[in-house]
């Protein structure tokens, strides 16, 4: 059976970024051939495009979407078509006072990880985000396959 | 049957050691995978250095300077003083370099063990080897052929190691690439035919 393309989307309007993850998967061309890298640099082209993703890579400060707490609110509509991941540049003290991203991005809009920013400066950073990748990808596959309570607590 | 498999909790202390390391099951997981020790589980090779060994490194490596320094100031020549610091503090820096290879090394105590006996074979047994070349430092110094010689060599040696080191690097990279493919293409498989079931439910 032939190999199925994966595509990840990501939704970013920092070219740094966007820079950054394609450089790595050009340089593991070879090996990640089955993957295509899609990128939308606004919400709502991004919205547009998830219907095809199988992983979508979401920025919380978008041109359209300059409130993180609006973008947030849209991960529960796109986690319908494929896992989350939420990128920001926000540190998670600073937001908001009372909730973090992390809690408020993963426990509460169904994300599947928050990465920060800063941690993309660094190799390992890069491989956190690969990581989280390949983590979100299996768990969307293993939720699929045996349904959802197979992950539900208790 | 699981494909991964994560410790969710953020355990100080050794985490090396699979008696000490809590395992929980992948639904307590479905919180924060960014923040937990458990993602290094399923490192295709674990690359993280603890505290210890960095201390380790650094007190080896600072070993191999400060011996092989002390060495030639015994000998009181200044001019090859010069040569006996670059050589401890380049050793120094190797060591340091090979033992942060975290990015190499699978840690354990055998790992740790070996770096100390490496660290004290370095400061002892370097500057000793250095004293044996020191009328060969003397001559070097003075003939401009032997000196470019020397250049060459070390430059060669330099690039051998480095080219060597991130050859290892590229290839920990594409470990983690190999698995991010394989995951992104059974997902893609799964995902695509949830989702054509969902459209024709009738298949």
């Amino acid at each position: 059976m032939p190999a199925r393309n994966a595509r990840i989307l990501i939704i970013e309007d920092e070219k740094g970024i966007v820079l950054a993850i394609d450089g790595w998967f050009r340089h593991h061309s070879k090996t990640l051939s089955g993957i295509v890298l899609d990128h939308a640099p606004d919400l709502a082209s991004g919205m547009d495009r998830a219907k095809d993703a199988h992983l979508i890579i979401l920025d919380l400060t978008l041109p359209d979407s300059q409130d993180p707490m609006e973008t947030l609110k849209r991960i529960p509509e796109l986690r319908q078509r494929a896992p989350v991941l939420v990128l920001t540049g926000r540190e998670d003290s600073d937001f908001p006072p009372d909730r973090n991203i992390t809690v408020l991005g993963v426990s509460e809009y169904g994300a599947e990880a928050v990465l920060f920013k800063s941690m993309m400066q660094s190799p390992e950073g890069m491989d956190w985000l690969i990581l989280s990748m390949q983590a979100a990808l299996l768990r969307r596959a293993y939720v699929l396959k045996h349904g959802p309570e197979a992950i539900a607590p208790n | 049957m699981l494909d991964i498999a994560f410790t969710g909790a953020r355990s100080r202390g050794n985490t090396r050691s699979p008696q000490k390391r809590p395992r929980t099951g992948l639904a307590e997981t479905s919180t924060i995978l960014c923040n937990s020790n458990a993602m290094r589980d399923i490192l295709p090779i674990q690359r993280h250095m603890s505290f210890h060994a960095t201390i380790q490194s650094v007190l080896a490596a600072g070993g191999v300077v400060i011996t092989g320094a002390a060495t030639v100031a015994v000998s009181q020549n200044i001019g090859v003083f010069t040569a006996f610091v670059a050589m401890g503090a380049a050793a120094g820096v190797f060591y340091s370099f090979l033992a942060k290879g975290g990015g190499l090394l699978v840690e354990n105590r055998r790992t740790v063990k070996a770096r100390i006996i490496v660290g004290m074979i370095g400061g002892i047994g370097l500057p000793r080897l250095g004293e044996l070349f020191l009328p060969w430092f003397r001559q070097i110094t003075l003939d401009p052929i032997l000196l470019i010689m020397a250049g060459f060599a070390c430059a060669w040696l330099s690039y051998s190691i480095g080219h060597a080191v991130f050859q290892k690097l590229d290839k920990r990279e594409n470990a983690i690439a190999a698995t991010l493919a394989r995951a992104a293409e059974k997902s893609a498989r799964i995902q695509d035919d949830a989702s054509t079931q969902r459209e024709n439910p009738d298949n």
